[in-house]
């Protein structure tokens, strides 16, 4: 399944781009979608740790399962004051 | 309760816009006045927040800052005028607010609050509002604010973005479940360069936020986090759960140990002070900030962050150096890299650009 991956803050400009193209098996959870994003876009890769994931406007933990349909946020905690 | 906080003559007319919100009249000015609000940063955040609570009449706000208004900062810490260069944040905020309303008592911590201190500075407040521009202090007074039952109004932001929600123990999960893995890397305002207005944005959603809470008004946007893209004009919620493997507020945890960002002890191997500095005999420094090469600092070797570890094969081993970036919390980040790449005698310049300039007088 293609999964369409929209990046916040910093990973926007490290990613070059407002949404990147992830492609996963049927089934995949996030965990799979953190190193899947690690493999094919390195520069990503620094920030993956502390970012978290959405899908469907709500946070979701590394064992949720993705589907086609979902929609996808990598939200990146950010510190300026 | 109501009885026992009168509203002068001169505060029924300064307020009178807001008492005639049917939400709030006469017993919520008298609820905001008997607030006490703790604001931890007053800065590009922090000062539109202070003023419009000023303005709004709640009766104590604590400001705690250990910095001092530089030229850099009056893009968008609007509090500040071009005379008050050098002068402490809390306290050139503290006049300039009492100008604004002389009816609300301010008080001013001129220290950066962490660990050690955070409990003794939350204690007998209301309400905290999270202004700082680094994730040390804001893990720090989260924490302390949890313990003690305080909920905790949190902006920040980053360029063009911003994230604001509300953090309240039986309400809604901690910031530790937001954020539960310290990033590696933090650039502050000042490092990051950030449009001004941003931060007012934020700063001033910050302060209907604390307001409403106050007042116990609206929907709070507890188990909320708001995400404002100033460039696309863009509000995106994402709703949020409890973790219950957080190490704060999870079952069955203790200390936020394992997580916690190393503490001053260890951070201090890593800073260098100008005293210790005179201690020192050749000493290379190195600019560590994303700027151009034509902005580096003189008498600065030039390396940013980004090429860092690239630049590594040029810096012989038996060489001193000490690192330099705007505040001092980027070359520590960078310091600490360096060690771990084999340099030993590397340390970060506390203070930033501002003691650099000092020294090089």
């Amino acid at each position: 399944m293609l999964l369409e991956v929209r990046l916040f803050a910093m990973l926007r400009e490290a990613g070059g781009a407002e949404r990147i193209q992830v492609r996963l098996e049927p089934g995949a959870s996030v965990a799979a979608l953190r190193t899947a994003i690690a493999r094919e876009f390195p520069a990503l890769a620094t920030h993956l740790g502390a970012t978290r994931v959405a899908a469907n406007l709500q946070f979701v933990s590394d064992a949720h399962i993705l589907s086609a349909e979902q929609e996808i946020a990598l939200i990146p905690p950010v510190s300026g004051g | 309760m109501a009885q026992q906080t009168p509203l002068s003559a001169s505060e029924i007319e300064r307020y009178a816009r807001q008492l005639s919100l049917p939400e709030l009249g006469v017993a919520g000015q008298q609820a905001l006045k008997r607030s006490r609000v703790l604001i931890v940063g007053v800065g590009g955040l922090g000062t539109p927040l202070a003023a419009y609570l000023a303005a709004a009449g709640v009766g104590t706000l604590g400001l705690v800052d250990d910095d001092a208004v530089s030229l850099s900062n009056l893009q968008r810490q609007i509090l500040y005028t071009t005379q008050d260069a050098d002068c402490p944040k809390v306290w050139a905020a503290k006049a300039r607010l009492e100008a604004l309303n002389p009816e609300v008592r301010i008080v001013g911590h001129e220290e950066a609050l962490d660990a050690s201190n955070a409990d003794r500075l939350l204690a007998g407040y209301d309400l905290v509002a999270d202004a700082t521009d680094n994730f040390a202090a804001r893990y720090a007074l989260t924490d302390a604010a949890w313990r003690l039952g305080i909920p905790v109004v949190h902006a920040s932001v980053y360029r063009h973005e911003g994230q604001l929600s509300v953090f309240a123990p039986s309400e809604s999960p901690c910031y530790r479940c937001l954020c539960p893995i310290p990033p590696e890397t933090t650039l502050r305002c000042g490092d990051a360069g950030v449009l001004g207005v941003l931060p007012g944005l934020l700063g001033v959603m910050q302060a209907t936020e604390v307001l409403k809470r106050l007042l116990g008004i609206g929907r709070s946007l507890a188990g909320r986090l708001l995400i404002v893209e100033a460039l696309g004009m863009r509000f995106t919620e994402i709703g949020m759960a409890s973790d219950p493997a957080c190490s704060l507020c999870g079952e069955g945890t203790g200390e936020p140990a394992s997580h916690a960002l190393p503490d001053r002890s260890e951070s201090e191997d890593l800073e260098i002070t100008p005293e210790e500095l005179a201690q020192l005999a050749e000493v290379t420094f190195i600019d560590v900030r994303d700027v151009g090469a034509d902005a580096a600092l003189s008498g600065t070797r030039h390396l940013p962050m980004a090429r860092l570890l690239d630049g590594l094969q040029s810096l012989p081993t038996a060489m001193r150096f000490v690192l330099v970036c705007e505040y001092g919390e980027q070359s520590r980040h960078a310091a600490r890299l360096l060690r771990g790449a084999g340099l030993p005698h590397v340390w970060s310049l506390r203070g930033g650009v501002r003691v650099f300039e000092r020294l090089s007088r």
